[in-house]
Formats: structure tokens, C-alpha cells, sequence
């Protein structure tokens, strides 16, 4: 087995053995995942950038910590989510909902879309990127949350659970209220 | 939103939405926190890796120690126990054993037969050969051959022949060669003592037999000590003392022999726990026989035992025979 084909918990088992190539894999395989997650929870790049380095430095220096009991992608989206909730608390006063509209704002503004499309297709698939992403902006942070670990990080409803220190009937509640909030968003945009 | 929390199955729409939307999100992570990572994450494989080099040969040394230690602590254990062959005599000797015998195990059950089987085991085939043919006595100690001076007369043609000009010793000497005469005196002694001290405690024959070759074995590594000799001559008067006390003459008789032809001192006046010697015992017993035959191996008449009794109130305190007091007036007994 080579090492690209080599599972999450293979390569960070390798890299506690001094394997420097198997982090530089798990990387960039989790590298936009993370990435999605962090940018659209804090809605701005320059404190996802912040965060998605203390987020690696800190699985390069645990992990000789993690446990395979769980899997490496809970327990990498446990850490983003954590350092994440720090980094609001931290900046909370910092940051008004103004800014963060905007943010998501220039954020929905970014979508490009494929060029095999046309022009037309491509400004129609554009506007409606721009809308979902805006629709997520404005959800609340637990339902964002909650939502985006699903959508990005592929969890489920109990890893989702135990990420965010919540029962799994109240995590179920929070995914089902973000997809009628955004099927809703959605319809208005439309 | 009319409260009640849509269905999650039905919301595949969404979350497909999401994801190609998010697919055409072109913002990235700088790379300059690329960057920072990997070096960091290569930074710490090396310390890793050189821990786990730092610390793996310890960890094998340590290993492999552990487990010869392991080994040499559990693996006796494991093993079937060796039986101690002083441990197996000494149960042999315990008296009284409830253990069932045979037949042939069966000891001897009273002086008479002990003394007896004290007297065969000196009529067989190897002892009194040996006994006969010993030479005078030299000191118990083995020598196999002892280089033979140049002008020595030529070594017998049994024995292979020593080069005159080696001090060393020549090579052993081969099957059916006995080895030097006072090698086999000294087998022969060890092994009619332990045979004797066998008995005088109730040691079956098997066991006995175990005890001749032991100490036959002892006698042949190395020169047998003061103390075997000591315990050997005190098992060796009490055998002479029961025959005496039994008179069981023949065994009486061979006893003696065997004291005067190795030329040892005599225990012939040994006392036992009550100061009695076994010229006292025959007396007492009125063993006339024994009485005549002692006293002609130089027993002393008048030994007396822890009260002051001697041989001649013990004759008339035992019947009085006439024959064993005339004896004893003859050889000075008073």
C-alpha cells in the first residue's frame, strides 16, 4: 500500500514515527475542508488563516495524543471546532454583525464559476453559489456549525454531538432547523 | 417556519447546493500558513525520529534482558523437579515410614537381620576380593596413577605403562583395571560404611545401594573428609555394637576384620548414648561367643558405662554365665 492510499489514521500513526510526508498528505487532504469550516464560521480569511495555522500546529504536536478509537477526521474537526469557539469569545467584541455580513458578503462575491459553462449557465450557477453561501452566513452559529461539520467534515450526527458537547437529539434539531432556514433563505433568493 | 424541525433525509438539495458552491469557492489558505505548517509538522518528525532511534536500541537491550531474565527465573520452574538424591536417602531413612514396601524393600526388622544383612553385603563378591587384595594402608587419597620414577621397576602389565620422563599422570587406567589398591580400599570402606550406616537407621537395601554409590562417587571426586570418616566410624561401631548386643558373630567377626586389615583405630570400645560399649551390650545380653570375640580384638574388660557399671556386673546382673566371667577375670576384667 502506498502512502497516498493510506488511511487518515495510517499516515498520522506514521507521522508520531517521524514520517514528515504522511502530515504533508493528511494536509492536504483536510487542507479546504478546514479551510470552508473555519473561513465560514468566522467569516473572515485573515482570521481563518490565523486559526487554520494554530489548528495544524496543534495535530503536528498532539499527535502522538490522538487515539485511533476515534476517527482522525472527528478528531481534527473537534480541534478546528475548539480553537474556533476560543477564537469568537476572544474577538467576540471585536466583531459586530455588520462586519460579519460583510464579510459573508465578499465571501458569496468571490463564486466563480466553471468556465466549461456558459455565460449564461456560469452567471446563473454564480449568483446561485453566492446565495446558499450567503444563506449559510446568516445562520446561527450553533446551527452553522453543526451544519457545516456535516456538509465538511462528513460527521455524523453523534460525532457532531460530541464535538460540540451537545445530546444528539439537540444536534439533530439544530441540522434539521439549518436546512429549513437555508432551504428558506434559498427560496428567497430565488 | 412553522416550528417543527424538517425532515434531515429530504435535505440532500441543500447540502449538494452547498458543496458544489463551496467547490467553486476560490479562497484558499495563504501559503504562507502552508508553509509554517509543514515546517513545523517536518520540524517535529525529525525530534521523533531521532527519539525513537535515541531510544530504541536501549528499548531492545532492555527487552532481551527481560526476557533471559524471564527465562532464567521462570524456566526451572517449569521444568520437572530434579529429586535431590540426599533428599531422597534422607526420606529413606526417616524411621517408621507409613509408605508401603515390597517385599524386597522390606528392612530388616530387628538387630538379628541387620546385623545380618551386614555380614552378606561383606560376603559379596566385590568387598571381601577387595578387602583381600588390599594393600596396607595408605591415605584416602585418589591418585590415579602417580608418575613413576625413573627408576622404578616397570608398571604392571595391566596398567599402561608410564613414560618415565613425564611428571604428569598418565592416562587412566582402562576398563577392568581396579585403579591404584588404596583408591579401591578407600571405595571399598565408603561403601561398607554407608551400607552399615544404612541399616543401623532402617535404610531399605535400594536405598542403601544409592547410599554405597554415593559415597563411592564422594570417594572417587575427591579425598573423603574428617567428618565423612568420623560419621563413618561411628556407623561403623554402632553396627558393632548391635552385633555384639544380637551375637551375631559372624558379623561380629567381619566387622572386626575389616577394622584391623584397613588398620584404622579400633572402635571396638565406641560407646553409644548411654556409655555403653559392645562389650558391655554382649555381656549384658549374654552373648558368650560375642564376649570371646570381642575380648580377643582387644576389647577393654573393664569399660564401664555412664553409671559405672562394667562388663562384669553387667554379666552378673545378665545371668551370670560362668564362662563370661572366667573370660573377662582373663583378660583383666575386675
Amino acid at each position: 500500500m502506498t502512502l497516498t492510499e493510506a488511511s487518515d489514521e495510517t499516515l498520522i500513526a506514521r507521522y508520531c514515527r517521524g514520517d514528515a510526508a504522511a502530515f504533508e498528505l493528511l494536509y492536504r487532504r483536510h487542507e479546504m475542508r478546514i479551510w470552508h469550516y473555519l473561513k465560514r464560521n468566522v467569516g473572515n480569511p485573515a482570521a481563518a488563516d490565523e486559526l487554520m495555522q494554530e489548528v495544524w500546529f496543534a495535530v503536528a504536536r498532539d499527535a502522538p495524543r490522538y487515539a485511533p478509537t476515534a476517527r482522525f477526521t472527528t478528531w481534527l474537526f473537534a480541534i478546528a471546532h475548539n480553537r474556533m469557539i476560543d477564537s469568537i469569545r476572544k474577538n467576540r467584541r471585536q466583531m459586530s454583525v455588520e462586519s460579519v455580513g460583510y464579510a459573508g458578503d465578499s465571501a458569496a462575491a468571490q463564486v466563480i464559476a466553471d468556465p466549461a459553462m456558459g455565460p449564461l449557465a456560469a452567471a446563473v450557477a454564480q449568483d446561485q453559489s453566492a446565495a446558499i453561501l450567503r444563506a449559510v452566513d446568516t445562520l446561527p452559529d450553533e446551527q452553522r456549525s453543526a451544519f457545516l461539520l456535516q456538509v465538511e467534515g462528513d460527521l455524523s450526527v453523534e460525532e457532531i454531538a460530541e464535538i460540540m458537547h451537545s445530546s444528539f437529539e439537540t444536534t439533530k434539531s439544530r441540522l434539521r432547523y439549518a436546512r429549513a432556514k437555508l432551504r428558506e433563505l434559498l427560496e428567497e433568493y430565488a | 417556519m412553522n416550528g417543527t424541525p424538517p425532515d434531515p433525509d429530504f435535505a440532500d438539495d441543500v447540502d449538494d447546493r452547498y458543496r458544489r458552491a463551496s467547490a467553486l469557492d476560490p479562497s484558499r489558505p495563504s501559503e504562507a500558513v502552508r508553509s509554517a505548517v509543514l515546517e513545523h509538522a517536518a520540524k517535529l518528525a525529525a525530534q521523533r525520529a531521532e527519539k525513537n532511534r535515541r531510544w530504541r536500541r536501549p528499548a531492545i537491550f532492555g527487552t532481551l534482558a527481560a526476557a533471559a531474565l524471564a527465562g532464567l527465573l521462570i524456566t526451572p520452574r517449569l521444568l520437572p523437579p530434579r529429586e535431590d538424591p540426599r533428599k531422597k536417602a534422607s526420606e529413606s531413612l526417616a524411621p517408621r515410614s507409613p509408605a508401603p514396601r515390597t517385599a524386597e524393600a522390606e528392612p530388616p526388622r530387628n538387630e538379628r537381620e541387620r546385623a545380618k544383612f551386614v555380614a552378606d553385603e561383606m560376603r559379596s563378591p566385590a568387598a571381601p576380593a577387595t578387602a583381600a587384595t588390599s594393600p596396607p594402608p595408605s591415605p584416602p587419597v585418589p591418585s590415579p596413577s602417580p608418575p613413576a620414577p625413573a627408576s622404578s621397576p616397570p608398571a604392571p602389565a595391566s596398567s599402561p605403562p608410564a613414560p618415565a620422563s613425564s611428571p604428569e599422570p598418565s592416562s587412566p587406567p582402562p576398563a577392568g583395571s581396579a585403579g591404584s589398591p588404596a583408591l579401591r580400599a578407600s571405595d571399598s570402606l565408603a561403601a561398607s560404611l554407608a551400607q552399615q550406616s544404612a541399616f543401623t537407621r532402617g535404610l531399605t537395601p535400594r536405598a542403601a545401594a544409592a547410599a554405597k554409590s554415593r559415597t563411592t562417587a564422594g570417594a572417587e571426586a575427591q579425598p573423603r573428609s574428617a567428618a565423612g570418616a568420623a560419621a563413618g566410624r561411628i556407623d561403623a561401631a554402632a553396627a558393632l555394637r548391635e552385633a555384639a548386643q544380637a551375637g551375631d558373630t559372624d558379623t561380629l567377626q567381619a566387622l572386626l576384620a575389616r577394622q584391623s586389615d584397613i588398620g584404622r583405630p579400633s572402635d571396638i570400645d565406641a560407646r553409644d548414648s548411654s556409655g555403653r560399649t559392645a562389650l558391655l551390650l554382649a555381656t549384658l545380653h549374654g552373648q558368650r561367643a560375642a564376649v570371646e570375640a570381642l575380648l580377643a580384638a582387644g576389647a577393654d574388660p573393664n569399660a564401664a558405662d555412664a553409671h559405672g557399671t562394667t562388663p562384669l556386673q553387667a554379666t552378673i546382673a545378665g545371668g551370670a554365665q560362668p564362662e563370661i566371667i572366667a573370660a573377662l577375670q582373663r583378660a583383666g576384667a575386675h
